[in-house]
């Protein structure tokens, strides 16, 4: 309900002043040419954008959270962020951006190396066929630092006065037309679907990892199934647009705080709780400054956080995280 | 059968010496008609130095000047030591005829093809390789202070002599053109230049004498643009457009629906030399929603040389006909 109402307020407001009554004639498929471009072509697509990368971001945040049993777990602890930015930051600083597979180069070499990069971290982080959970947030640590120190390389390599790869790792979702949700939606509800699948053996894991195996979960299956999964969303999630910090920490979390520990409720609620956040988030970023653009990831955080805060202040008596 | 063998290899013999003797023969050709080109021009000089004996303009030193940081420069007598930190005052000295004078550049400095065998001293944005530049010992250093806000003080503390310019319009980038020509003792070359920029400017005004501006949008990168206060948005004016951003300041990430509400008649989008960067145009022209826009239906959408745009120096006027032509291009003809 809440998102359904969001998403009509959102399509209704922006840059361009259109009033209400025009974008719902639009809708209606009675409006003049250039509000019809405006609400079909750039404004839908951007906010169904929105909501498929804020749903990919929190489920995948919730899933690494399940299996690492770490609150501080985020989509991007294991490094597919630094991973995608890196694949990112190469096409651009060499300047392929259409010469590998056309207008997609950024987002499909984002997406491969986001996840080469999370293949990576778990080579580093399996021993003798077992993968402990710190060893794994460790060695993810590690990639992060190392794929870092390239990608702040090639940011001083560019040697440009407005540097693409900055702005590309903040985040935005502008400029991505229809192709991108066409493309991105069935990957973003397969993972949806398995993650769901995955949250009774969630629950068992907060047990911890012994006991769960005790109670009948495949662990090491369970734990690589959640996160191969979660990283495939928060690749494609990153590959079309940046890195959006934030929103796959915070939306579990505030879901946790609402209905409890159970993973068969934070799973699917953060699919809405994520789409939410990131919708309002990029409505703020095309309209704040408007004509201009903020980057949607520092609209993200900059929410994020103190709310963040707030709700920790507030809830810590009852909620346990 | 020995016979034979002996004869081809006499044969082949003869052919290859006829051909090295043709080959040389052509070669001594080229440096004949090199040296004779030389000379002629060397006549050429002499003749006008002869007839403008008394016109001539001689730069007397020692010389003082101001640059752009309000620092006063003093010359001593004419520098023929010369670095270049900017591209754009690269191209101001190669232009002046004192390219062979020019002992470093700085990385981005690749125009004229000649600055391409120059040693390299890093840029403002990766480091500049200070020690090489001191161990050049240049009699001068030429600046951008806009661009290179602290380098002027880093290198004036190491007893380097810097001169920084900072030119805002097409007129300050004549007079930098020309002061460099007095400190260069260049100052027939610095005229040369600035009056064919001179003829280049009033030939875009005559074109746009009673024409109304057409609505330009111009994308320095996908979905970037700039507002009023930078040199770019002038030069659109002066070409004959009005940028539909003139609203904002500055550098921006637009919005784009707000590209498709002000409709713009013509779309400028950076390309690099000889029509590189035609994938920026099939993207814009694909972009969903664009196709409202008039630029996009009357596909308007040129492209425009970035480093000849964004440089203030000699060839800012060649750009500036560039972008009259791409918004003008009836006019033009």
């Amino acid at each position: 309900m809440l998102l359904l109402f969001s998403f009509t307020l959102s399509l209704s407001i922006g840059s361009s002043m259109i009033p209400i009554t025009e974008v719902w004639s639009v809708l209606l498929g009675k409006g003049d040419e250039v509000s019809t471009a405006i609400v079909i072509n750039v404004r839908l697509p951007r906010i169904i954008l929105a909501i498929l990368v804020g749903s990919a971001l929190a489920v995948a945040g919730a899933g690494f959270q399940g299996v690492l049993r770490n609150p501080l777990a985020d989509p991007y602890i294991l490094g597919v962020s630094s991973g995608a930015s890196f694949g990112a930051a190469f096409v651009i600083l060499f300047g392929l951006q259409s010469a590998l597979f056309g207008m997609y180069s950024i987002p499909i070499v984002a997406f491969l190396t986001g996840v080469l990069t999370l293949l990576l971290v778990i080579k580093i982080a399996m021993t003798s066929g077992q993968m402990k959970k710190e060893t794994l947030i460790l060695s993810g640590v590690v990639v992060q630092a190392f794929l870092g120190s390239f990608i702040s390389l090639m940011v001083s390599m560019s040697g440009k006065a407005i540097n693409e790869i900055v702005f590309w790792m903040m985040g935005s979702l502008t400029m991505r037309g229809w192709e991108y949700p066409k493309i991105m939606a069935p990957y973003l509800f397969i993972g949806i679907v398995i993650l769901l699948s995955q949250g009774r053996a969630l629950n068992l894991f907060t047990l911890g990892e012994r006991q769960a195996l005790h109670l009948g979960v495949n662990v090491e299956r369970t734990k690589m199934v959640v996160l191969v999964t979660s990283t495939l969303l928060t690749a494609s999630a990153v590959s079309v647009s940046g890195v959006i910090g934030f929103v796959g920490l915070v939306v579990p979390h505030l879901i946790r705080m609402v209905v409890g520990p159970d993973y068969r409720l934070i799973i699917p609620l953060s699919v809405f709780g994520g789409s939410i956040y990131v919708l309002w988030a990029d409505t703020i970023a095309r309209m704040a400054l408007m004509p201009k653009e903020i980057p949607l990831g520092v609209v993200t955080s900059l929410l994020g956080a103190p709310f963040f805060a707030y709700l920790l202040k507030k809830g810590k008596k009852g909620v346990k995280l | 059968m020995d016979n034979m063998f002996r004869r081809i290899a006499v044969l082949l013999f003869l052919f290859i010496v006829t051909i090295g003797l043709v080959g040389c023969n052509t070669q001594e050709e080229n440096k004949e008609e090199s040296s004779q080109d030389q000379n002629s021009s060397a006549e050429v000089e002499e003749q006008e130095d002869g007839s403008q004996e008394e016109s001539k303009l001689e730069t007397e030193y020692p010389l003082t000047v101001t640059d752009a940081t309000g620092t006063e420069v003093t010359f001593d007598s004419e520098p023929t030591k010369l670095v270049s930190l900017i591209p754009s005052d690269t191209e101001i000295l190669f232009a002046l005829g004192a390219g062979d004078e020019v002992l470093a550049v700085d990385d981005n400095s690749n125009y004229p093809e000649e600055t391409a065998d120059l040693p390299k001293l890093g840029s403002t944005y990766s480091g500049l390789n200070e020690e090489e530049l001191i161990a050049l010992q240049p009699d001068v250093v030429f600046i951008n202070t806009q661009l290179q806000p602290e380098v002027a003080a880093q290198l004036r503390a190491k007893d380097i002599k810097v001169f920084g310019s900072n030119p805002q319009s097409i007129e300050e980038i004549m007079e930098a053109i020309t002061r460099t020509g007095t400190i260069l003792n260049n100052q027939e070359e610095a005229k040369a230049v600035t009056d064919q920029m001179n003829e280049d400017l009033q030939y875009v005004k005559d074109k746009l004498a009673n024409v109304e501006p057409k609505k330009v949008y111009a994308e320095y990168s996908a979905g970037w643009s700039f507002g009023s206060g930078e040199f770019a948005n002038d030069l659109i004016n002066l070409a004959g457009g009005e940028n539909i951003f003139a609203d904002q300041e500055s550098w921006f990430e637009v919005n784009p629906e707000e590209v498709i509400k002000r409709n713009p008649e013509v779309i400028l989008y950076t390309s690099g030399e000889e029509g590189a960067g035609q994938e920026n145009k099939e993207q814009i022209l694909s972009r969903d929603g664009w196709d409202v826009i008039d630029a996009v239906k009357n596909e308007r959408v040129v492209g425009v040389n970035s480093t000849k745009a964004s440089r203030v120096g000699p060839r800012i006027t060649e750009s500036l006909i560039e972008i009259f032509e791409a918004i003008h291009p009836k006019l033009a003809e």
